[in-house]
């Protein structure tokens, strides 16, 4: 998967939770999902989190969000959009490795 | 329990059992238990020894229970066909004979451990006493199942004041299980006649209904929810049938309406008790309410941060293989249930302590949830538990049965639509589960967890 697809895949899971839940925020690559700016509270971090790891499971890719790995990083993959995005890409590699 | 007996004689022309392979009257029922007293002296069973039973419900195991009684022994039944299970509570009870049931016999055997006496304080206490005990054994859902013992003729004795009755009960929970004994017990001072049922599927439940018209049914809400989603009562004619109580989980109001819909002539009463404790005299509400009233002059109940304490003459003298940590100083049991009261002394049981999820610190009812997603109509059945979560530490996790067929990402979706403004958001499950039938147990209650 590339990139831009899993950006794409993101961004379509948060929209969805944010449609569900009646908000309307433009959201882009420096949107955070945690910390002051956060655009979402913690139930919504965590339903994020579910949908994205089950859209990435629907192709047949198969990463945990909130392994002790993804949880003990310096910078959060949640700090923005593109963090996850990286954090991805790298759990992508190092399977296909 | 003399007068049980006297009883037995007294009814000794009414059926007893009636199955496709047996009709027995109390008659039959008293001359195999006097049978069955002079073969436990044959088998040289001392007085106050501990006997398991391994078999489920039929005329010999029930005969065999009473004989042990009047032997005043402790009585063991155990109703599992696993090997391990068997053995487990055969250590853990410190059985010194096993009688396991052969089709129309009994056969007897002494345990390995039969010349070292239970030296346990509690079966000490009865044997000073000469009274006969009961070994029952918990779920074991949260842990090791806990060995407990009661003081069987104080048991007995609660139901001497039952009025005679000519129905047909058909005795759905088990043979080692507070809630069967107690339909047994209560059947047979009523001398009414007992159903057996081989399996306990819906199908096979209603087929039994129609053919000998049982009049009453015991069963676990998530049985009565299997039999709507079967549709077996359309199958059969069930216009017998008088009165369902049901017990053992939490009802959910939805579930308790559709039953009272599908079966609109039939009264339907909850019943109330702990193994520990013993079956309690409740009344609902109404057939459609799931709230209920302590009517139990033996019972005595208060309510400690939400949790139900018990008190009852007929509770247990303590555990055989665990500390009484669910029991306080002055007796009273600590049921672990959650309850909320309502007006003129009426409770709801909202769910076990065990069962609640936390969800950052605040506090989620499987069964409050259970009880909204139910709603949706798409929905056959579900079930709602804890998974962990390192940013909530647990989160809401659904398991569904669908009633067509869709994505659970759409049924994520549904669900989130659908609840939005039923329930507070973390509450919501964050994850679902789309599963061919719920889990549960071969007891009819729901086991919380993924498999």
């Amino acid at each position: 998967m590339k990139e831009q697809e899993i950006k794409q895949l993101i961004i379509c899971c948060i929209n969805e939770y944010l449609e569900l839940n009646e908000t309307k925020i433009d959201i882009n690559e420096n949107t955070a999902l945690i910390g002051s700016n956060a655009i979402v509270n913690s139930m919504g971090l965590v339903n994020i989190i579910v949908d994205v790891e089950s859209s990435l499971l629907d192709s047949d890719i198969e990463i945990s969000l909130t392994s002790e790995k993804a949880m003990s990083r310096v910078v959060s993959p949640f700090r923005s959009i593109s963090s996850l995005v990286n954090f991805i890409n790298e759990e992508i590699n190092e399977e296909s490795k | 329990m003399n007068w049980l007996l006297k009883r037995f004689e007294a009814y000794s022309g009414k059926t007893f059992i009636c199955s496709e392979s047996d009709h027995k009257t109390y008659g039959d029922l008293l001359k195999q238990v006097q049978d069955y007293k002079d073969t436990l002296v044959d088998h040289a069973v001392q007085r106050n020894s501990v006997v398991a039973i391994v078999g489920d419900y039929c005329f010999e195991t029930i005969a065999l229970f009473f004989a042990l009684a009047e032997h005043k022994c402790i009585v063991v039944p155990i109703t599992s066909t696993a090997d391990n299970e068997v053995k487990y509570r055969l250590e853990e009870g410190k059985v010194d004979h096993i009688i396991t049931l052969r089709p129309t016999e009994v056969a007897f055997a002494q345990s390995s451990r039969s010349n070292e006496s239970s030296n346990n304080k509690y079966v000490l206490k009865l044997t000073q006493e000469n009274k006969s005990g009961l070994i029952l054994f918990s779920s074991g859902s949260s842990g090791k199942p806990k060995a407990m013992i009661h003081d069987l003729e104080t048991l007995i004795n609660s139901f001497e004041d039952r009025k005679g009755k000519n129905l047909n009960f058909l005795v759905f929970l088990m043979f080692d299980h507070i809630g069967g004994l107690n339909t047994l017990l209560n059947s047979l001072a009523m001398g009414v006649a007992i159903t057996i049922p081989k399996e306990r599927d819906p199908e096979h439940v209603c087929f039994l209904i129609e053919k000998y018209k049982v009049n009453v049914l015991p069963a676990s809400p998530t049985f009565l929810n299997l039999l709507l989603l079967s549709q077996a009562h359309t199958k059969f004619d069930l216009s017998s049938l008088k009165l369902i109580t049901y017990g053992t989980e939490p009802m959910p109001e939805t579930v308790l309406l559709k039953v009272k819909e599908a079966l609109p002539f039939v009264k339907l009463l909850q019943t109330f008790g702990t193994s520990e404790t013993g079956i309690a005299k409740i009344s609902s509400k109404s057939s459609t309410s799931n709230l209920i009233r302590f009517d139990d002059p033996d019972y005595e109940f208060k309510i400690v941060n939400q949790e139900l304490w018990l008190r009852s003459k007929t509770q247990i003298s303590g555990y055989l293989n665990a500390s009484n940590q669910n029991f306080t100083e002055d007796g009273w049991f600590m049921t672990g249930d959650i309850v909320e009261e309502y007006e003129d002394g009426y409770l709801r049981i909202i769910g076990r302590n065990s069962d609640l999820i936390n969800v950052g610190g605040l506090k989620v009812l499987p069964s409050e949830v259970e009880s909204i997603l139910i709603q949706i109509p798409l929905i056959a059945d579900c079930m709602v538990f804890s998974e962990s979560n390192p940013i909530t530490g647990q989160i809401v996790v659904a398991q569904i049965v669908t009633k067509s067929e869709i994505s659970s990402k759409e049924l994520k979706k549904e669900i989130h639509r659908f609840c939005k403004n039923r329930l507070d958001q973390y509450k919501i499950p964050a994850k679902i589960k789309i599963v061919d039938e719920a889990n549960y147990s071969n007891r009819y209650k729901k086991i919380r967890r993924w498999d």
